[in-house]
């Protein structure tokens, strides 16, 4: 009897310990690599493609316009500041849920640093979401090698640093904790906003290569037979992105290894200028990048995945699904989850070139009334050339901004400006933009832009 | 390895189920097995220093203890430690005063010396070596010689301080023949190794723990219960209170400069109840861990804050440290058995000494002195205090101990009740087999000389006077334990509630000043921000917004203020002789589940822990 009491005292602890601690997790957590993940899992079909990387990868491909322009099914699990490492463990957590037929890895930044060397804060990113368990363990182990268990514990238990933030347990916060209606909108990927013009960069030959680790030449190979083991496909990619000299070296050691390995290699940066300046013919770098540095803005996404999705039906022969009815769901989720999501970004974007930007994806035509003060800069220029018939521009004597609530700031000096910059009612708008959905003529956005002295 | 890591979470529920699924006479070595593990896990070639002090002072044990007749007595007995025993003290004492020492004392005065120096010796080299290097260069400066020196750049091994201090009582104790040298080397390892209290204390005492490791422990899950609801207890105030309040203290005492004087008080109105739940906390986490192996120790807090005077503090904070300079020290230099200034200047010995234990820098000096000052001063002043009293028509002995009790916060003394740690101070000890009015006389002088003798007096039962006396006292309990009418409050109880509250706050600002020279970065940091605070009060600028930005936000720094409270009506409740835990685990099965897990998830949710926060080391983990 007394046995049989105490182990119902214990077990009731644990079950409402347990209890407290999952709704203590739901609360708390921040939930944004769980809504990343949401659509994965619950996909019943697997991928044609999913792609894996840094957060190149994560910003670079819309499998969302792979779909609407060619009908392949893909999921981008790239992650914010991804090692080498951090991908190859989302590879094998990501193949107990779907083994696509392609698995698409991007070789930036293979050999920045000692594999599998990574900010732990970025790794909640691409690990939160996959529940406990054997492969996870390992990953943790593998990924904080030498670090301490509290570190270790972080990972493979988040609570243990979200329960923290149980001061910004809001109402709202609490409902939506428990919303599984909420995730992300673009299959995984994230759309940047701006534009940003980086300075030249010397090209350097693909016979130059740079030395790398063996711990990262290991993770490659791993990357490789564990998709191959699975049935995978796999392919690698380099997305467009101003490489420093130092980078493209580490490339071209990736490439060799590829060849070696008799993996194919989908440069999607054609670089085939012959001025020694590195270069793309996919995407334009004055206008295509959201930071100097790295990252694809939405439309040089745009550009990249309409350019991959024709070589992959070239090379991989992925059937067209757009009419199949077994893929119906992929057709609403682009017309009722993708389209508001990116009109519901374009109608917050306050810079008038990462409006322009913005406005130039095939889904929209724009609109401009402008006035006499307004003095496009090169870029601009640029930026017009991305809508070709779809944006109208006309100058007028003076802008009616009484129908028009939104005001937006206007940098002459071609750099983005901050965004919420507030501009005051007596100042005079330069620049009046109107963004309407192509097939239904609503307008999404309605801008008023002054000139900011 | 620390109480709250992950690695101690999974450390101890294996010592724990294994310790209990062993054979009993194995429960020792298992037990020391484990403790080895957990003190190498800080830095494994310290486990070398920790087992050559106990095999050195076990040897100078035996050696110092070969003729004792003195023997351990029942655990269960200890408050009635035979009149021989008293005898032998005394007899000892007589012949060293007049000068009859024989041959073999002399040896195993040498003995004890020695093995003495060397222990302190380590202790001092590894704490002290530095700070006396420093200010051994300094002083030479000064009369014109240039010294450079490297600093002393070694680790100190952790808990140096506490196994020290509890081997080198164990050999005095030997030594005074009060308790015989313990012959098994295992029991007596784990008497100095026993992992709860190494790395913080408590400081336990050969009489009280040795006899516990030579029975074998049964698994008594009621036990085990209550073991585990103080360590819950213990992780409250250590991760809910102490972490949290450390984060605004932290602020302000490193941005003190860029702050009003306002910031500072506050901050050290926090710092008391942070390093209270720090310490306390671990006290109480390893007195919990040890109850569920079946080990009692010695409480280390009593309600330190609920003290009436700076006197009564000390015998309420670290009671196991305050207890070994009153034994090993204090007493030795002449106690409070000659004249005044005899005495002050052993009182302040003790505190300068017991500051200098803290930590090998001067403000640790200044602290000590301070609350030895306290003591002084207070001392001298009590004819003052008395009058200004009489004055607002109070009697005369209003401030004496003996002739009001309850005002010296003796009302636990006449609880029935088990204290919170269920464990017993030297005070309880004192009690058993006493009478009550015995008891009042004893608690007159600070440290009587009866005391020595009292606080080896362990008794783990109550005398049944004790019950009735409790029931009764409870029951004619006012404010502050103030006793009042049998049937009404009556006006003079009032007058002695307010005058013992007035007492209970001037005294917490007398322990809260002195703790900002504890908290400060050094000595003269602590006078700048003593600076700060009159010149720049900026009382003006005071707004809970500004509050908000000293580290703790809104919501934090409530939660914060609600805990303290609550750990304010723990005290009151324990002051007055309750004890929530057995209340809590006397109630039926499910209210009882419901109240342990929902202490598990406030700990978890509210707690400062994980791998974001530098999980903060318990603070006297580096005395």
């Amino acid at each position: 009897m007394k046995i049989w009491k105490r182990t119902v005292s214990v077990l009731l602890i644990l079950i409402l310990v347990a209890g407290g601690v999952y709704v203590g997790d739901k609360l708390t957590t921040r939930g944004v690599s769980q809504k990343k993940y949401v659509k994965f899992f619950a996909e019943k079909k697997d991928y044609d493609v999913v792609f894996y990387g840094s957060s190149h990868v994560l910003s670079g491909i819309q499998p969302m316009e792979l779909w609407n322009n060619y009908g392949i099914t893909g999921y981008n699990l790239g992650g914010h500041a991804a090692s080498l490492g951090m991908s190859y463990w989302v590879l094998r957590q990501s193949l107990r849920y779907h083994k696509p037929k392609l698995a698409m890895f991007d070789i930036y930044d293979m050999y920045a640093h000692d594999q599998p060397y990574m900010d732990i804060s970025f790794m909640h990113y691409s690990m939160d979401a996959y529940p406990m368990g054997v492969t996870k363990f390992m990953a943790v182990q593998d990924l904080l090698k030498g670090q301490s268990t509290a570190a270790k514990a972080e990972l493979f238990f988040p609570f243990s640093v979200y329960h923290s933030r149980w001061d910004e347990v809001t109402k709202e916060s609490a409902k939506a904790s428990f919303d599984k209606g909420l995730f992300n909108s673009y299959c995984g990927s994230e759309i940047r906003y701006g534009v940003a013009v980086p300075n030249d960069i010397e090209r350097v030959d693909p016979e130059i290569t740079m030395e790398g680790s063996s711990g990262a030449d290991s993770y490659i190979r791993d990357f490789v037979s564990t998709c191959r083991d699975a049935g995978v496909e796999v392919c690698f990619m380099r997305v467009p992105y101003p490489a420093c000299v130092e980078n493209q070296m580490a490339e071209n050691r990736v490439m060799k290894l590829a060849e070696e390995l008799g993996v194919r290699v989908i440069d999607i940066m054609q670089d085939d200028r012959q001025d020694g300046l590195l270069s793309s013919r996919v995407v334009n770098f004055d206008t295509d990048l959201v930071d100097a540095n790295a990252h694809l803005n939405a439309v040089g996404a745009f550009k990249v995945t309409m350019y991959l999705g024709k070589l992959l039906k070239q090379y991989y022969g992925f059937t067209d699904k757009r009419q199949d009815p077994d893929y119906s769901n992929w057709n609403e989720d682009y017309a009722n989850v993708y389209i508001p999501a990116l009109t519901a970004d374009l109608s917050l974007q306050t810079d008038f070139k990462t409006c322009l930007m913005f406005a130039s994806y095939p889904e929209f035509e724009t609109e401009m009334t402008v006035t006499k003060q307004y003095e496009p800069d090169e870029v601009c220029e640029k930026l017009y050339k991305l809508h070709g018939s779809r944006l109208k521009i006309t100058e007028v004597q003076s802008i009616d901004s009484s129908s028009v609530q939104d005001r937006a700031n206007f940098d002459l000096d071609g750099e983005a400006m901050a965004p919420g910059f507030l501009i005051s009612e007596q100042d005079e708008p330069v620049v009046r933009m109107t963004v309407k959905l192509r097939d239904s003529g609503a307008v999404v956005a309605d801008k008023l832009f002054c000139v900011n002295t | 390895m620390i109480f709250n890591s992950l690695g101690f979470l999974l450390f101890f529920p294996i010592v724990l189920i294994a310790y209990y699924a062993v054979p009993k006479g194995f429960q020792n070595l298992w037990l020391l097995f484990s403790s080895y593990w957990f003190y190498m896990s800080w830095n494994p070639k310290y486990g070398l220093l920790l087992l050559g002090v106990t095999i050195l002072t076990y040897i100078a044990g035996l050696l110092i203890g070969k003729d004792s007749h003195a023997s351990w007595g029942d655990p269960d007995e200890y408050g009635r430690i035979s009149a021989d025993f008293d005898s032998k003290v005394s007899k000892r004492r007589r012949n060293i005063k007049t000068g009859v020492v024989s041959g073999k004392e002399k040896k195993k005065r040498a003995i004890l010396g020695l093995v003495l120096f060397i222990v302190f010796g380590l202790l001092c080299f590894y704490k002290y070596t530095d700070f006396l290097a420093v200010n051994a260069a300094k002083l030479l400066s000064r009369i014109g010689i240039l010294a450079e020196f490297d600093h002393f750049d070694v680790v100190m091994p952790v808990g140096i301080s506490f196994f020290t201090f509890q081997a080198a009582g164990y050999l005095i104790d030997v030594y005074r023949e009060e308790i015989p040298s313990e012959k098994n080397f295992l029991r007596y390892a784990l008497f100095v190794s026993f992992f709860p209290s190494i790395l913080a204390g408590p400081i336990g005492r050969a009489p009280a723990l040795i006899p516990q490791y030579s029975r074998p422990r049964e698994f008594d899950w009621n036990r085990v219960c209550s073991g585990f609801m103080l360590m819950l207890w213990g992780f409250f105030l250590k991760l809910v209170i102490a972490d949290r309040a450390a984060i605004l203290v932290n602020f302000v005492y490193q941005n003190y400069h860029e702050l009003y004087g306002w910031t500072i008080v506050l901050a050290t109105v926090i710092y008391a109840f942070e390093i209270y739940c720090d310490f306390c906390g671990y006290s109480i986490i390893a007195a919990g861990t040890a109850n569920m192996l079946g080990i009692r120790f010695m409480k280390n807090f009593d309600c330190p804050y609920f003290s009436v005077s700076v006197q009564d503090f000390w015998r309420r904070w670290h009671i196991s440290l305050s207890g070994w300079f009153r034994d090993y020290l204090y007493f030795p230099l002449g106690g409070s058995r000659c004249n005044f200034l005899r005495r002050y200047f052993n009182v302040m010995v003790v505190f300068m000494v017991s500051g200098l234990w803290h930590g090998s820098q001067w403000s640790y000096v200044a602290w000590g002195g301070l609350n030895g000052l306290y003591q002084i001063i207070g001392g001298i002043l009590t004819p003052v205090r008395t009058l200004i009293l009489r004055i607002f028509g109070f009697d005369k002995d209003v401030l004496s101990l003996k002739k009001n009790p309850a005002m010296g916060g003796s009302m636990k003394i006449y609880s029935s009740i088990a204290p919170i740690t269920d464990v017993v101070t030297p005070w309880e000890k004192s009690v058993a087999g006493k009478k009550q009015e015995d008891f009042e006389e004893d608690r007159d002088g600070e440290y009587s000389d009866e005391d020595i003798r009292s606080s080896l007096r362990l008794s783990s039962g109550r005398a049944s006077w004790q019950t009735e006396e409790a029931r009764r006292g409870h029951l004619r309990t006012g404010l502050f334990g103030i006793r009042i009418g049998e049937d009404e409050l009556s006006f003079n109880a009032v007058k002695m509630s307010i005058l013992k509250l007035i007492r209970i706050l001037i005294t917490f600002v007398l322990i809260d000043f002195a703790w900002l020279f504890f908290r400060a970065a050094g000595l003269k940091d602590a006078f700048m921000m003593i600076e700060k605070v009159k010149s720049d009060f900026g009382l003006m600028e005071f707004s809970l917004s500004k509050v908000y930005e000293l580290g703790l936000n809104e919501k934090n720094f409530w939660l914060l203020i609600i805990c303290i409270v609550i750990l304010i009506f723990s005290d009151y409740v324990k002051y007055h002789g309750g004890d929530i835990r057995k209340w809590i685990l006397e109630r039926p099965i499910v209210f009882r589940e419901i109240i342990i897990a929902a202490s598990i998830l406030i700990i978890l949710v509210f707690g400062i822990w994980g791998n974001s926060y530098d999980a903060s080391s318990f603070i006297y983990f580096q005395y």
